[in-house]
This record gives C-alpha cells, structure tokens and sequence, in this order.
C-alpha cells in the first residue's frame, strides 16, 4: 500500500514536470504557428486575394491542436497564453483586412518578425527553463520516493 | 442580402419597400438618408420614407466604415482595385459608388479612405423593356453596330441588359462577349451570374482595353456589348473590333444627341460610319423613354 502511493507520487510528481514543459512548448508551437499563418496570409493575399477568413479557414487544419484551441478561445482565460501573447495576437489579427494589398504584405511582415523573434525566445526558454524544471521535479520527485521509502 | 451589409435600422425599412422599385439608397455621413423609389428621392425615416426632412435617418462615419468592412467580408484589399474606380459590388449585382479621399502616391491612386458617402445602385432586369428598339438593331440576322446614347439614369444598363438577353435567346447559335467593366451589366459575383444569360461569356473588373484585344483573340465574339465608352480612351479599341469583323453594342453618357455632336471625337465616329444606329434614352416620359432611333447619318428613323 506505501509502495503503491509512493509509486502514485512519483507519477505525480513526472506529470508535473511534464506539464511545466508543455507550458513551455505550447508557447512555441503557438509561435511557429503564427509565422506559419503569416506565410500562408502573404502568398494568398499576394496571389489570389481571397477574404482573411477564408485564408484562415483553409489553413486551420495544418495548425497544432493546440494552437487551434487557444486561437478559438482567445478571449478567455488560458494557462498557456500570457496576458503579453494574448496582445500580441489580438493586435495582430485586429490589423487585418484594413488596406490595399501593398498596405497587408508589409503589415503582416511586420508581424512574422516579431512573431519570428517570439518562437526563437520560447525555443531558447523551452531549451533551458522548460527542460530544467521538467527534470528538477522528476528528480525531486525521486528523492521524496527514495527517502519515503 | 443587405441585412448583413446595412445598419439594421435601415434594413428594417428598406424590407417594407418593394425592391423592384427600388433604384438607389444614398448613405453620408451625418446626414439623412436619401432613397430613390422609381426615379424619386424620399428620405428615409424610422417608419417608412417621405418627402419631409424630419426625424429622418442619419448615419455616421463608424457605420459607413462598417458597412465597407462588412462589404469586403473584413479584408479591404479584395475590393480595392474595385475602390479605386470609385465603387465596389456586393451580392445581387448592387454597385456600392464610393466617395472619400483619395490616396495618391507617385501619380498613382492607390486607395479611397475617410469614405464619407455611400450609393447603392439596385439593378433591373426589365425584360422586353428594349424591344421597341430590337428590330432596328437586328434585321434579319444583321446585327447593327449600335451606340445607345442617354443621360445618368435613364435605363440604358436595363436597356443594354435586356438587349442582351434577347439576342441570346433569339439569335442562335451567337457568340456574344459582354464586357462588364464594374460588375453592372451581368452582375457576376463571385463566379455567379445575378441575371441568368445563356450563350454569353462575360469579362468583368476589368479595363475595355483587355477585354477587347484579348476577348476577341481568345472569345472570337460575333458581337460585343460594353457599358460607358468614353471617346478619347475606347474608339481604337472599337476600331480594332470592327476592323475584325466583330459587332459593337454599346452606350455612351450625352443628355442629348446634339451634345454629343459638338464633341470632336463624335465627329471622328460619324465621319468614319462606326455606328450604324443611334438609339437615344431620356426620362421625359420616365425612366428609359426612346426620344428617337437615328442611322449611321443621324437621320432620324424611328421610335
């Protein structure tokens, strides 16, 4: 029966870890995502000028899951967006559609860019922080199942 | 349709009028809106329209941007070619004319922002309204090369429209190409025809020039029907087309033909026979009234 609950806080304590590393990789899937957006928004608008929701629509299904789902719940609460990405996309989606084609491509330039910097700062921090505090809780969670045992 | 482009107070109004009469809706900025019902300007209140100028609907300048939002399904740049030229089309055939400021850079226009007014013009189609005139166009066969001469408003679209129609229906077996320079002939939006016309192929958005020298290259019309010639920039076009054994059908903007005879570039398109017919539209006797057919000499043949 100990063994049991060790066992079942040794789990717990793994699936926290990889929760904290998720958070981290969400983020960066989020951002290649968006670069990705950007690219597909550009050749269409350049090309066939088809409406931003269509454009979207088209290329929903070669986004991550959960891109998809953050993207659909932009306005709510989420433990993988910070109020900073949260901005950052709103502003990008809410300048869409708003001028010529000229006036679009350099818009959205911009923003694939920033959104360019953002995916290699949430790589740097799923290299570093994420896969740091992923094995400094397994390994504490093996130090509380050795010493518990 | 215009449920989903309008302010719902306007909608809400406009479903009580029968669309058939409707000709235009006029939207500025704060000011009332103004509605043409079979060649008359009401303004529109919150019950209906009328003649007087109280309690009447206004719109501001974030719901006329609205609309244009709504109109280019929230991405601008599909409808700027269109903006451009001064107007946009939405589904049903209605040309949305646009007026604002114009951005021009290096010589070149490239938008209309601060858009202050909107008119919506409904199209028609008033079947059999031009076969009063069909039999001096088409005689046995021949198609006339015809110049359909009319101030703002006096039909001669609905008339081009239906001229269209008759001869698909009538004429077998005949090419005919329309070029659809705003989208009002034909009305085709997104791919799809508003008016139903068989045996015609449609160029549409796009200059007279294109379709001309590619549509006769490619289409191999035996008639050619265009909206709005303007005589310094479309008579080579024209001249091309007949050279080529092509038909032309067209209309042009003149309150009378004595206007336009004063023009110099008239004068060219007389002396050179372009033209085998002169229809000429008014609104003496309301919309689309034939004040007279004339032939390639201006004499007067009918009406």
């Amino acid at each position: 029966m100990k063994l049991f609950l060790l066992l079942l806080m040794l789990v717990f304590f793994i699936l926290i870890g990889v929760c904290v590393y998720k958070f981290y990789s969400v983020r960066h899937s989020l951002y290649a995502d968006m670069v990705y957006i950007c690219k597909s928004l550009k050749n269409n608008i350049s090309f066939s000028k088809d409406n931003i929701k269509e454009i979207l629509n088209s290329n929903i299904i070669n986004l991550k899951f959960t891109t998809r789902k953050i993207l659909n719940s932009l306005d709510s609460s989420n433990i993988f967006l910070k109020n900073d990405d949260r901005e950052i996309i709103d502003k990008f989606f809410s300048s869409l559609g708003k001028g010529n084609v000229d006036y679009e491509i350099n818009n959205i330039t911009y923003h694939e860019n920033n959104f360019e910097n953002l995916k290699e700062q949430a790589l740097f921090d799923l290299k570093n922080k994420g896969l740091l505090y992923m094995k400094l809780i397994i390994i504490l969670g093996l130090v509380f199942f050795i010493l518990l045992i | 349709m215009l449920e989903n482009i309008l302010p719902q107070r306007i909608s809400d109004c406009i479903n009580g009028i029968p669309y058939n009469s409707i000709c235009e809706l006029r939207l500025r900025v704060d000011e009332d809106t103004i509605i043409n019902i079979q060649g008359e300007n009401f303004y529109l209140n919150n019950n209906s329209f009328s003649k007087n100028k109280i309690d009447n609907i206004k719109i501001s300048r974030a719901e006329i941007q609205g609309i244009l939002s709504r109109i280019s399904n929230n991405s601008l740049y599909t409808i700027n070619d269109q903006l451009i030229e001064g107007y946009a089309t939405i589904d049903g055939g209605i040309r949305v004319g646009v007026c604002g400021d114009v951005v021009v850079v290096n010589g070149e226009v490239k938008t209309i922002k601060n858009i202050s007014s909107l008119n919506f013009r409904f199209p028609h189609f008033v079947k059999n309204c031009s076969l009063s005139i069909y039999p001096y166009i088409v005689n046995n066969g021949v198609i006339k090369n015809t110049l359909i001469i009319s101030p703002p408003g006096a039909g001669k679209t609905t008339y081009l429209r239906d001229l269209i129609y008759q001869m698909s229906v009538r004429e077998n077996l005949l090419n005919i190409l329309v070029i659809d320079e705003r989208n009002e002939i034909c009305s085709i939006y997104n791919g799809h025809d508003y008016i139903k016309l068989s045996q015609v192929d449609v160029y549409s958005n796009c200059t007279k020039k294109f379709a001309f020298n590619n549509g006769i290259r490619s289409m191999k019309p035996d008639v050619i029907f265009t909206d709005e010639i303007n005589l310094s920039k479309d008579i080579e076009d024209i001249e091309n087309a007949l050279s080529s054994g092509v038909k032309v059908i067209s209309t042009i903007h003149a309150s009378n033909i004595y206007d336009l005879k004063n023009k110099p570039l008239f004068r060219r398109v007389l002396e050179s026979k372009m033209f085998d017919r002169f229809v000429v539209l008014s609104n003496s006797d309301g919309v689309g009234t034939v004040d007279g057919i004339y032939n390639e000499n201006l004499k007067f043949i009918g009406v």
